[in-house]
């Protein structure tokens, strides 16, 4: 084969030019920018040097937020600073657990209706049950049968948000399923564990990994809707929806009770949407729309 | 036909449903494959014509079983494929792969060429990394890419490239039998021809046969030695090529040759007059496929199906007009 | 021995197209897709535009009709047609001559044709758009049309849906839609690549009919060397986003002047002979961003010498109406016209 050695082409290294994509969105860098944030206030958080969220003073209750209280204080005198920053490392714990438990039987779920089309429409029809409940009133059920608590609330929100992902997986996989790289490694004697970890999976992870991100923001809000609702951990563990739910009757009179911990909700799914907008208009140019 | 051939197929058929679902309780049979025979010996390459939707793209599936037929049988080296499985099915396999249309879609994204090319080997578990290694290596310059390439990914390559690279892998565990669909069709002229050229130098070192499947008459003429022709899931005419091409007996080969723009300006080409469309293959008309197209068609094609028979030396024909 | 680098005008030239540049990416590192290009159409031609993918040839037609997509831009040339310049006119303006004097049919019917709309609904909308006519009258000309095309029973066919349509059939309706403007050009971009090859004849044989009827001009852009043999009276050969051939087309493929043209020619296997072996071009059109200096196929070229890596080539006269891009001849003797 004399004729012609050719030589590759290099048009791109897809590596470099992911990362450098990624760092030329503006949104996305805000976005990670803002998740920085929170892990760092949840590590500052998990080691206790926030202050003490629990300590109790009835000599300063209902401190505005000044030098020695930044956000202030509530009616059990409590320091409003310390106990968001304590807060976020629970909201990223839920939101953490969540997204390892959606991403975990979504994409199991989802790649086996995909992949397998005679289990496609029992599996597939299971999941939409799930689906036809409101996530909120679902969670309220899961949480009310297993108990109030942080465990629980974990597991509620996972069940709630796993139909989802595994509903996007299954897309993706469907997608892919048909490639002729697919038929190529049946043809080279693959079976179909091999087929789905090594070709499958590997080819449709980007729409779940967007999804993913805003997995983790869902799970932030609902953690606080039910801890607001009374379904979460029991007070006074101080997550952002207890620190709200807290503030509720001193609205009128100290505000910030529940201004701070609603801020850091607000700006944490921010960050997590402008990152999950982000991460899909690199990692999957097609699903952009203008 | 003779004991030597490496493939035969017998009265080959696909039936695929369509229309059931929750809501239509209606079931459609499409018949894309409805019952073909041929013989390919060792060395040879038959080459399978045919316009879109006739069905030749579902043989070489249903050839290596990623389609499972529906009736027919098809011996590999004597062995019938349709029974085998596991071991045996992996076994015959080895020695008959497949290399497909789409040069984009064909090679997996996120593997490196060296794992793609190799991805056969590793399955089978007969080499080691660093034998699979040179494995590669020598694979990939027998197609024509420098060892550099073994690094890289499928998207750094052009078409013609990524062609080569799919056709190192078919290579990988030494067939003997390439089921070529359409293999050329998604390349431009200048490195079509290249290919082409590619895959004879690679019979001929190899000794291998092709089942080479095209919608492109010249490229099949160039390449087959022998060309089947096929219309609504049937072969309607199987010749050596020159007498294919030059004394094709069946109409509908002879619209298709007529139709085809030959790069001469000062020969008009004058295609034959066919009536309509192709007809669907979920109602195929009676008789004869093609009596609703065909300008030469009598009664007798539209009440009794023409079987394929020999009308001269090799030259087989399913049509009524010459049978007398 | 002067280098003439206009267009070989012929007699009356329907489109002017002079210095036509497009780039595409962004403006402070573009990638020229189409890079200077000047050809002339005249008003009753059939032209061919002949290139492998990449060559621009589909850009160019975009380019005149200003329907590039978002990343592209024109960035410098003229544009003139029955001595308008199309560059210069108004959005507004723009789009009814798109569609108006100058209709353009594409690959895939089923992507231009609104899958939720009946035929007729679709050519009755053109009709309307162009002719003014609406309700029967319209219904009247669309089946008027439809007839035009060669669909059979078009009092039928105008009820149906596309997906009801064979790739045919669609392509037909795509054609009647074009000429319910009576247009005095025509571009057609791979009109036949996705159709079955006896379907593919009878398409190139009902356009060219028509092109003689209506005394309309063709632009024809394909890969297939052989759909311009039997279609086109004169090819152009665009090779890296610039023209390397321009001739008549029993001229060109008798004596191709430039190497590249000649290539192609060569490579396609014939259909009535055996051939030992394809002589095919070597290597692949060079990527946008790794242009070779000179002579853009020199990487590919049989005939390249060190000279050829000097100077982009000027397309030179060698015949009447017969440019090329090719310094191999100019030890040859440049006839002037």
């Amino acid at each position: 084969m004399t004729e012609s050695t050719l030589q590759a082409v290099p048009l791109e290294k897809p590596r470099n030019q992911l990362l450098s994509r990624m760092l030329s969105h503006r949104g996305l860098v805000i976005g990670a920018g803002i998740l920085v944030v929170m892990v760092l206030a949840g590590i500052v958080g998990l080691l206790g040097l926030a202050g003490d969220a629990l300590k109790i003073s009835y000599q300063s209750r209902f401190v505005e937020p000044s030098a020695e209280f930044v956000f202030g204080t509530d009616h059990y005198g409590r320091s409003i600073f310390s106990r968001v920053v304590t807060g976020t490392h629970l909201s990223l714990l839920i939101g953490i657990s969540v997204v390892a438990i959606t991403a975990v039987f979504g994409v199991l779920i989802g790649a086996i209706a995909g992949y397998f089309p005679r289990l496609d429409g029992l599996i597939m029809r299971c999941m939409d049950a799930l689906m036809a409940f409101p996530p909120i009133m679902l969670a309220i059920a899961i949480a009310a049968a297993l108990g109030a608590g942080l465990l629980n609330l974990i597991v509620a929100l996972g069940i709630t948000y796993t139909p989802r992902t595994a509903r996007i997986v299954r897309a993706a996989v469907l997608g892919v399923r048909n490639s002729e790289y697919i038929e190529s490694a049946r043809l080279s004697g693959a079976s179909d564990g091999r087929i789905i970890v090594k070709h499958v999976l590997p080819n449709s992870m980007a729409p779940v990994i967007v999804d993913l991100t805003f997995v983790f923001a869902y799970a932030i809000l609902a953690e606080a809707a039910l801890s607001f609702l009374g379904v979460g951990p029991p007070p006074p563990v101080p997550t952002w929806g207890n620190i709200i739910a807290e503030g509720r009757d001193y609205l009128v009179d100290a505000p910030w009770i529940s201004i701070f911990p609603g801020l850091a909700i607000g700006f944490s799914v921010l960050g997590l949407n402008l990152l999950g907008d982000g991460l899909r208009d690199v990692l999957d140019p097609r699903l952009t729309s203008k | 036909m003779t004991a030597g051939d490496l493939l035969q197929v017998r009265d080959l058929k696909k039936h695929f449903s369509i229309g059931s679902s929750l809501l239509k309780s209606r079931r459609q049979t499409v018949h894309a494959v409805d019952g073909i025979s041929f013989d390919l010996a060792p060395g040879e390459t038959l080459g399978l014509v045919g316009e879109s939707g006739c069905g030749k793209s579902t043989v070489g599936r249903l050839l290596v079983r990623l389609i499972e037929p529906t009736e027919g049988s098809v011996r590999f080296d004597r062995r019938e494929m349709r029974t085998l499985a596991g071991h045996d099915l992996r076994a015959v396999r080895k020695q008959c792969q497949f290399i497909f249309q789409d040069p984009y879609g064909s090679l997996d994204p996120r593997m490196r060429i060296w794992d793609i090319v190799t991805e056969p080997i590793v399955i089978e578990g007969t080499m080691t990394r660093p034998q699979r290694r040179t494995r590669s290596i020598e694979l990939l310059e027998k197609v024509g890419l420098s060892a550099a390439a073994a690094d890289r990914y499928p998207h750094e390559f052009s078409g013609g490239q990524r062609q080569r690279i799919g056709i190192a892998r078919a290579l990988a565990l030494n067939p003997r039998l390439i089921i070529c669909d359409e293999p050329v069709s998604a390349l431009d002229v200048s490195i079509q021809a290249q290919v082409i050229n590619l895959m004879a130098d690679l019979k001929k070192e190899l000794q291998l046969s092709y089942l080479f499947i095209s919608h492109n008459l010249a490229v099949v003429r160039h390449i087959a030695d022998r060309v089947a022709v096929m219309y609504l899931g049937k072969i309607v005419e199987l010749a050596p090529k020159s007498e294919l091409y030059h004394r094709p007996q069946h109409p509908y080969t002879r619209a298709l040759l007529s139709a085809v723009p030959v790069p001469e300006p000062d020969q008009p080409t004058e295609p034959m007059e066919l009536h309509g469309d192709i007809p669907s293959p979920i109602n195929p008309p009676a008789g004869c496929r093609f009596h609703t197209r065909c300008p030469f068609a009598f009664d007798r094609c539209r009440s009794e199906e023409p079987i394929l028979r020999e009308s001269r030396a090799g030259h087989q024909v399913a049509c009524h007009l010459d049978a007398g | 021995m002067t280098a003439m680098t206009e267009a070989a005008t012929p007699m009356s030239s329907l489109l002017k197209v002079r210095d036509l540049r497009t780039e595409l990416g962004k403006s402070d590192n573009p990638l020229t897709v189409v890079d200077g290009i000047s050809f002339d159409i005249g008003s009753n031609e059939r032209l061919a535009v002949v290139g492998e993918s990449g060559s621009g040839k589909t850009m160019t037609a975009l380019s005149i009709l200003r329907l590039l997509p978002d990343a592209a831009r024109i960035s410098a040339g003229e544009v003139n047609f029955n001595g308008q310049d199309l560059l210069a006119l108004s959005r507004s303006r723009m789009r009814r001559m798109s569609g108006g004097d100058i209709a353009m049919i594409f690959q895939e019917p089923m992507s231009s044709l609104n899958p939720v709309f009946t035929v007729g609904d679709q050519i009755g909308e053109a009709i309307t758009l162009h002719q003014g006519l609406r309700g029967r009258a319209a219904r009247a000309r669309a089946i008027e049309l439809l007839a035009l095309v060669k669909v059979p029973s078009p009092e039928r066919r105008i009820d149906q849906y596309p997906h009801e349509l064979s790739g045919g059939m669609r392509q037909r309706v795509m054609i009647a839609i074009a000429l319910s403007s009576q247009p005095k050009l025509l571009i057609a971009d791979e009109p036949t690549t996705a159709l079955d090859v006896t379907v593919q004849a009878q398409i190139l044989q009902l356009l060219k009919q028509l092109q003689q009827e209506f005394g309309m001009a063709i632009l024809l852009i394909t890969h297939d060397l052989g759909v311009v043999a039997q279609f086109a009276q004169r090819m152009i050969v665009m090779y890296a986003g610039k023209i390397v051939e321009d001739a008549p087309v029993s001229e060109a493929f008798r004596r191709p002047m430039h190497p590249y043209t000649e290539g192609l020619l060569r490579s396609i296997p014939p259909l009535y002979e055996d051939v030992d072996r394809l002589l095919a071009i070597d290597g692949s059109v060079p990527p946008p961003t790794a242009m070779p200096s000179g002579c853009r196929f020199r990487t590919r070229c049989d005939y390249a010498r060190p000279p050829c890596a000097a100077q982009i080539p000027p397309l030179k006269l060698f015949g009447e109406g017969h440019r090329a891009a090719c310094i191999r001849h100019d030890d040859y003797e440049v006839r002037r016209t």
